[in-house]
């Protein structure tokens, strides 16, 4: 057995996790960092080849707007504490990033032109008193650049990175949580991370679409915080991303999919909204599948967008690696790719119980996907929405987690303490036959990723899904067989990611109503008793409890006004809106 | 099917496409020091390891066949 100590462990190195581990060491603590891959080169920081998503005065955005406008966005179910905090701290974490040593492909002063020209396109013209880019400023960023030079940044200034290792569960005594357990996936030998404090930075779930394998995102740190006591919340909200079918794991469509838009539907209608939200679901549910990315249609002035596009971001391997060829006038179906079956950005996660991202477990802290910030409230169509909250959170939780650790003493395991946690983390590794965890896996994506089960839901589906999910956990789970300590990773994985699955089934079972991208078929509309956040936790008997947690008062809107000017920004149809678009057709 | 086999004539070693694999498909083979995909049937076709290759030695495909899965081994 391998034992360590520190002051502050931080679990994953994705953006998140490397701003904590900086700050950290920054206030003196000594940090450490585990990833399961490598940090700076795993979790979602492979596909984080979009933006950074600023609010700067200087560019001319007014405070009081933008937050406003965030806030209809939002459905008003955003944490405005964490909307505000976005506003005052987003232009700080782009300058880190500079000071860091991160690559940017567009200089400062063409920003905002460049997306004048090219993001808009021709989604600009005629309209827009609501336009979204006067609220908010997009920096580019280059394809798989920023947490690399993050890492490369954090191990300069002393942050120590353990590679390939598998965390599986926090230490936890009487709701204090001192540090975590795991093990290296080369020796699978039981490692120990005694910390006088616990940064949980590792990403959010995801199940992918059935056939396609799953990454690194498994949802491992709100099923280790949740088995350890925490509160977390947001499940109920899911994740838009498509990508090409050809190639789900394209990488390039944050470089490309920004610049050209026309995203339509077998009869050849265009989709609403650029196709990022429920109409793509709901095209399919409705019959009228599949998506494609026509290119046919493409004009003359969306091509010289697209090439100007791809001058300055493009990664020309990407393009070649699916063949992609916008002059050639191709039809691309579409899918719910890389990025399926995950909860919104900075919705899900460990329940913040202040702006220093502390949960209700003394001595753990959530930072990134990892934290329900809820910044974006219930709908992601703002400003690029993961990496700029994923610094501040890290920021933040990192600093509050090294002043945490200087007041307080390491907690020592005691007796059969760690035989316990040990005999948890390796039993599927001691079994000598059992469930295959691959093919646990399958199930699961076949269980959750049907549009009718995640995306256009009803209390009947949600509650045979739940069912299903309940029966394999009960089932299948315990009796998995792994035969070295990769496949125990894929086991732990899959027990984590079921776990996640009813969570999300739980929480929209529970949320009788429509907002953003929370769909009902049966509750089709915004309800205002749902101004409301469900919360998840684990009572005394091990069952999973759900709760609700109202907006406060002030930040609700007036019910009095006109159902427009209530809920619509920019150019989305929420709710009674697209219901209209969706069975309209 | 996915990542193919690495290219052993061209492969230096140097350990950068473990580095990029989130999902633990490489492995550094110790006897010789060449990297080797040890899970290819749990690669994700991101193909990082592609991009970081620094002599080329890595293909992935975008072509995936899962093999048949039995539940129960």
């Amino acid at each position: 057995m391998e034992h360590m100590t520190c002051d502050v462990l931080v679990i994953g190195g994705g953006t998140a996790g490397c701003f904590a581990a900086v700050s950290a060491k920054k206030a003196g603590a000594d940090v450490l960092v585990a990833d399961k891959a490598s940090g700076g080169y795993a979790g979602a920081s492979i596909m984080a080849s979009g933006f950074w998503s600023v609010f700067n005065p200087d560019w001319g955005m007014d405070y009081d707007a933008t937050l406003c406008w965030i806030n209809k966005n939002s459905s008003y179910l955003n944490n405005r504490d964490w909307t505000e905090l976005f506003l005052r701290e987003s232009w700080q974490t782009y300058l880190d990033l500079q000071d860091w040593g991160v690559p940017f492909p567009v200089p400062e002063k063409e920003i905002q032109s460049f997306f004048q020209k090219s993001i808009i396109g021709d989604d600009a013209a005629g309209h827009h008193d609501d336009d979204p880019h006067t609220h908010y400023g997009i920096v580019p960023l280059r394809h798989r650049a920023v947490t690399p030079a993050l890492r490369n940044y954090a191990e300069g200034i002393g942050v120590h990175f353990l590679d390939r290792v598998m965390i599986t569960d926090l230490l936890e005594r009487d709701g204090r949580v001192f540090g975590a357990q795991g093990f290296p996936l080369e020796t699978g030998k039981s490692f120990v991370i005694r910390a006088k404090a616990t940064v949980l930075a590792a990403g959010r779930n995801y199940f992918k679409s059935p056939g396609m394998n799953i990454s690194g995102q498994t949802g491992d740190a709100d099923a280790m915080g949740y088995r350890a006591g925490a509160v977390l919340s947001g499940k109920e909200f899911p994740d838009m991303h498509m990508n090409i079918a050809r190639h789900p794991m394209w990488k390039g469509n944050g470089e490309v999919y920004p610049a050209y838009f026309q995203f339509e539907d077998a009869m050849g209608r265009r989709l609403p909204n650029r196709g990022f939200d429920l109409s793509l679901a709901s095209t399919i549910h409705a019959g009228y599948g599949p998506i494609l990315w026509d290119f046919g249609k493409a004009t003359e002035n969306d091509l010289r967008a697209i090439d100007e596009y791809l001058k300055k971001r493009g990664n020309p391997k990407e393009i070649e690696r699916v063949g992609l060829d916008p002059r050639g006038g191709g039809q691309y179906p579409m899918i719910g790719g890389a990025a399926a079956g995950g909860c919104q950005e900075h919705t899900a996660g460990l329940w913040p119980f202040d702006t220093d991202c502390a949960s209700n477990l003394t001595g753990l802290y959530s930072a990134g996907d990892s934290c329900a910030t809820w910044v974006w409230g219930a709908i992601v169509q703002g400003p690029p929405p993961g990496l700029a909250p994923a610094a501040i959170t890290g920021k933040r939780a990192g600093k509050a987690a090294a002043r945490f650790a200087r007041a307080s003493e390491a907690v020592e395991l005691e007796g059969s303490e760690l035989g316990v946690f040990s005999a948890r983390a390796f039993r599927w590794l001691e079994r000598k036959s059992g469930y295959d965890p691959r093919w646990v896996i399958q199930l699961l994506q076949n269980y959750m990723m049907p549009w009718y089960v995640l995306h256009i839901k009803s209390a009947e589906r949600l509650t045979s899904t739940l069912e299903l999910v309940r029966f394999l956990r009960g089932h299948m789970i315990p009796r998995m067989k792994a035969a070295d300590p990769h496949e125990l990773r894929l086991a732990h994985e899959a027990d984590n990611m079921s776990l996640n699955a009813e969570m999300i089934l739980r929480s929209s079972r529970m949320r009788e109503e429509s907002r953003g991208w929370h769909f009902r078929e049966d509750f089709p509309s915004e309800r205002d008793e749902w101004l409301a956040w469900v919360l998840i936790r684990k009572d005394e008997n091990g069952e999973m409890v759900l709760s609700r947690a109202p907006v406060p008062e002030q930040w609700r809107p007036s019910v009095g006004t006109a159902y427009a000017s209530r809920w619509l920004a920019w150019e989305h149809p929420h709710g009674e809106e697209e219901q209209k678009w969706q069975y309209g057709l | 099917m996915a990542i193919r086999p690495v290219d052993s004539e061209r492969c230096i070693g140097c350990g950068r496409c473990i580095r990029a694999c989130p999902v633990d498909v490489i492995r550094l083979d110790v006897d010789t020091n060449k990297a080797k995909t040890i899970y290819p049937e749990d690669c994700m076709c991101c193909a990082c390891c592609e991009d970081d290759c620094p002599v080329g030695a890595i293909y992935v495909s975008p072509e995936k066949h899962d093999p048949l899965m039995v539940s129960w081994r």
